[in-house]
């Protein structure tokens, strides 16, 4: 090896060691940059630690004082009511004897003004009685005590109780309760109360008319179903009040209390009563022609145990102690088929935050079914079928849009509407992901149950179900009650025609086979009337149709239910296909009955 | 002439109470708390017993449940009057050993009607 190769070596060598010193400076450079940026990240993420205890702290804080604060209120009012009761117990008591005693000693220039003490003494203690209620009821402390009872004879024992008012505004009363109705096992208090509230709204708003008690039995699986109503020929209710008559305080409209009194607060207790004792109550109403509001009660409670101490009380005592499973106001619904109809499935892992949710619902008649993570959400799901879902995003294991996403896949629980319920403001994350509301924690009340009144086909009021068949007609009737939607029947086409012309619903249900004048016949009489034209026709078939009546089907009607698959999911879901395709711009009767010309 | 025991602290719904059940023709004996409710219950052997529900000394379920308690006493039907209309009351009274259950402000027709079917002998 020559000098030169040794210099070139050696130059070479050193450039190497240069060029490696510099690799090792720019390492050490940049491992001390990443360690600075580590310890920097290591203190944000400690901040950001410490400032999620401290938030969730304060959230801690702010849930229990509002749970106390809640609680004090009830008791607070519980603790009132006494208080007044205990005065107004003394008034009436002695004004009652006062009566007494000077009708026998015959003094009878007193006794119309002491009936009358006794009559708003027993009024105040009435309306005292119903704030108590309400409040209790929305505090989950209203307990249900079922016993058995002779319906006919509770039935004329209540309208003795009000013949008094009902003659007043010169009415006439029927009263269609037969002893042979036999007896039911339901709260005779809240039952007679509901009835009460019924009858007195129906004799406060009727004035030379006519007003029919029916209680009727309906033989049913697993239990019968006790129906109660009461028709008036009175004043009538508009249709944009009928969804607030049974909001507490809400009345028709604020020339009601200046004319008629009252407090607003009977249908609403009796909407909510009706719904603890596992039945419902629905309205049917025509402004100037009357109305008729209708109970429908099981005759059984049919839970595994209904007579034990109520379930939202349990919870309201144990707290959280009940991690897992079931909290529920409803004894039953009326049968299986209907059975989850009115249950909303919770979803948090947060037991307090579960316990708060199950509250708000249950105090508003609502059952709630409960899972602390998302596969037993999804696996609650798929079992019980529920009206809607409230969802929680962090969660173990599986969060909220992981939960979300499943839900949409499945083609059975994509139209279960999902209100999700989080700390985290990702509104538009959401909505994208399918969620039919979004709620930021801490919620509220009225947002809760206003996001899930929302998901009721709030665009369809009247529906027409023309149908021959009577069980099939109640049975498509009971289904539309059920979720709000009151509807008129028609036994074949031509009596269709006529209800037609008193009134354009929102939604026909059709059958397709009827004597005198049939659905292909009365939808092209639809289609030949400019007013009829745009009315959505759902079609209700149990026939096989030809290739070419489907056609003809698919350009007239919205769509076709078989009638052996006809169960309250499919009716629901078109229901509320339908009302979405309106909501975004769909053809509305509303405008068809302004413009009676025009289609 | 039948005997009532009315147990009530409150002086003026007792003297109400008595007043319309003596003009209704019943005989009455009276006691102002829970204790001395049981006491007359022993002594006086009423026909029947009136009892508030909310009293001092004992409550009236405990005073209930002592008089069921002895056999002396365990014959005599007791009726539960309370002001709070709640139905968990009603039902504890019930429990206690309670033959019926009322609120107040009494309905007079239908106490009346009550305390009837309950002296009726069966
Ligand atoms: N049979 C009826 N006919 C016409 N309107 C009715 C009838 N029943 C109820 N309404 C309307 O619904 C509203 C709410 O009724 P609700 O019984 O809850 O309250 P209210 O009768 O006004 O007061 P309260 O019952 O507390 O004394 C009424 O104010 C009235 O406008
Ligand atoms: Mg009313």
């Amino acid at each position: 090896m020559s000098d030169g190769d040794l210099d070139v070596l050696q130059r070479a060598l050193e450039r190497e060691r240069k060029a490696r010193r510099a690799a090792e400076d720019l390492l050490e450079k940049k491992s001390q940059e990443l360690y600075i940026a580590n310890s920097e990240l290591r203190a944000w993420s400690n901040r950001l630690e410490q400032l999620v205890a401290e938030r969730t702290h304060e959230m801690e804080v702010a849930r229990d004082q509002a749970i106390s604060a809640s609680q004090a209120k009830s008791q607070f009012l519980a603790n009132m009511s006494h208080e007044l009761r205990t005065p107004l117990n003394a008034i009436i008591g002695y004004s009652e004897i006062l009566l007494e005693e000077t009708s026998d000693a015959g003094h009878p220039q007193y006794h119309a003004d002491l009936q009358r003490i006794v009559a708003s003494g027993r009024h105040l203690l009435m309306l005292i009685s119903d704030i108590l209620d309400l409040s209790k009821i929305e505090a989950g402390q209203m307990a249900v005590f079922y016993e058995d009872i002779d319906i006919s004879m509770m039935v004329h024992e209540v309208v003795e109780t009000l013949r008094p008012v009902i003659e007043k505004n010169r009415n006439r009363i029927d009263v269609q309760a037969a002893p042979s109705l036999g007896s039911m096992r339901v709260d005779i208090t809240k039952l007679r109360q509901s009835i009460f509230n019924l009858l007195s709204n129906a004799a406060k708003f009727t004035e030379n008319g006519r007003i029919t008690v029916t209680a009727q039995r309906a033989v049913g699986q697993p239990v019968d179903t006790i129906s109660f109503a009461v028709q008036d020929s009175g004043i009538g209710i508009k249709p944009e009040h009928m969804r607030e008559l049974f909001v507490p305080f809400k009345q028709a409209d604020a020339s009601t209390s200046r004319k008629y009194g009252g407090t607003g607060l009977g249908l609403a207790l009796t909407a909510r009563f009706c719904r603890m004792l596992g039945g419902d109550i629905s309205v049917d109403s025509q402004i100037g022609v009357g109305s008729t509001f209708t109970l429908r009660l099981p005759a059984q409670p049919t839970d595994r145990d209904p007579e034990s101490a109520h379930p939202s009380l349990a919870v309201a005592q144990d707290g959280e102690k009940d991690a897992a499973q079931v909290g529920t106001t409803k004894s039953s619904a009326l049968d299986g088929r209907s059975r989850d109809r009115e249950a909303v499935l919770v979803i948090d892992d947060d037991p307090m935050a579960r316990d708060m949710l199950s509250r708000m619902l249950s105090s508003e008649g609502y059952e709630v079914i409960t899972a602390d993570d998302g596969e037993e959400a999804l696996r609650l799901a798929r079992d019980r079928r529920p009206l809607a879902i409230t969802l929680d995003v962090l969660m173990p294991k599986l969060d909220g849009w992981a939960v979300l996403a499943q839900l949409q896949a499945d083609r059975d629980l994509r139209d279960i509407p999902v209100v999700v319920v989080s700390i985290l403001s990702e509104r538009k994350k959401g909505a994208a992901l399918g969620a039919t509301a979004y709620l930021q924690k801490p919620v509220q009340r009225e947002q809760l149950l206003g996001a899930l009144l929302t998901q009721r086909t709030p665009s369809i009021h009247h529906v027409l179900v023309v149908e021959d068949d009577p069980d099939c007609q109640q049975l498509l009737r009971r289904m539309l009650e059920e979720h709000g939607h009151p509807s008129r029947c028609a036994k074949n086409g031509r009596e269709a025609l006529s209800l037609l012309a008193q009134q354009i619903p929102d939604l026909i249900l059709l059958d397709l086979m009827m004597p005198e004048l049939d659905g292909f016949s009365l939808l092209d009489a639809l289609k030949a009337d400019p007013r009829w034209r745009s009315i959505p026709v759902i079609v209700v078939t149990a026939r096989d149709l030809s290739e070419d009546e489907r056609r003809r089907l698919s350009q007239d009607t919205e769509q076709l239910l078989p009638k052996g698959a006809l169960g309250r999911g499919e009716l629901l879901m078109a229901l509320r296909r339908l009302s979405s395709k309106r909501s975004t711009g769909g053809a509305s009767n509303s405008d068809v009955n302004r413009r009676p010309g025009k289609a | 002439m039948a005997r009532i025991l009315i147990v009530e602290d409150n002086p003026m719904n007792l003297d109400m109470l008595s007043r319309r059940l003596l003009r209704a023709g019943y005989q009455i004996v009276s006691a102002e708390n829970g204790l001395l409710g049981v006491e007359a219950a022993r002594r006086e052997q009423p026909d029947l017993v009136l009892m508030d529900l909310s009293l001092p000394e004992i409550d009236g379920w405990e005073a209930t449940r002592r008089i069921k308690a002895d056999p002396a006493c365990r014959h005599i039907p007791i009726v539960a009057l309370t002001a709070h209309a709640l139905t968990s009351d009603r039902e504890s009274a019930l429990a206690a050993g309670c033959s019926d259950f009322d609120t107040k402000p009494v309905e007079m027709a239908r106490l009346l009607t009550k305390i009837k079917t309950l002296l009726t002998p069966r």
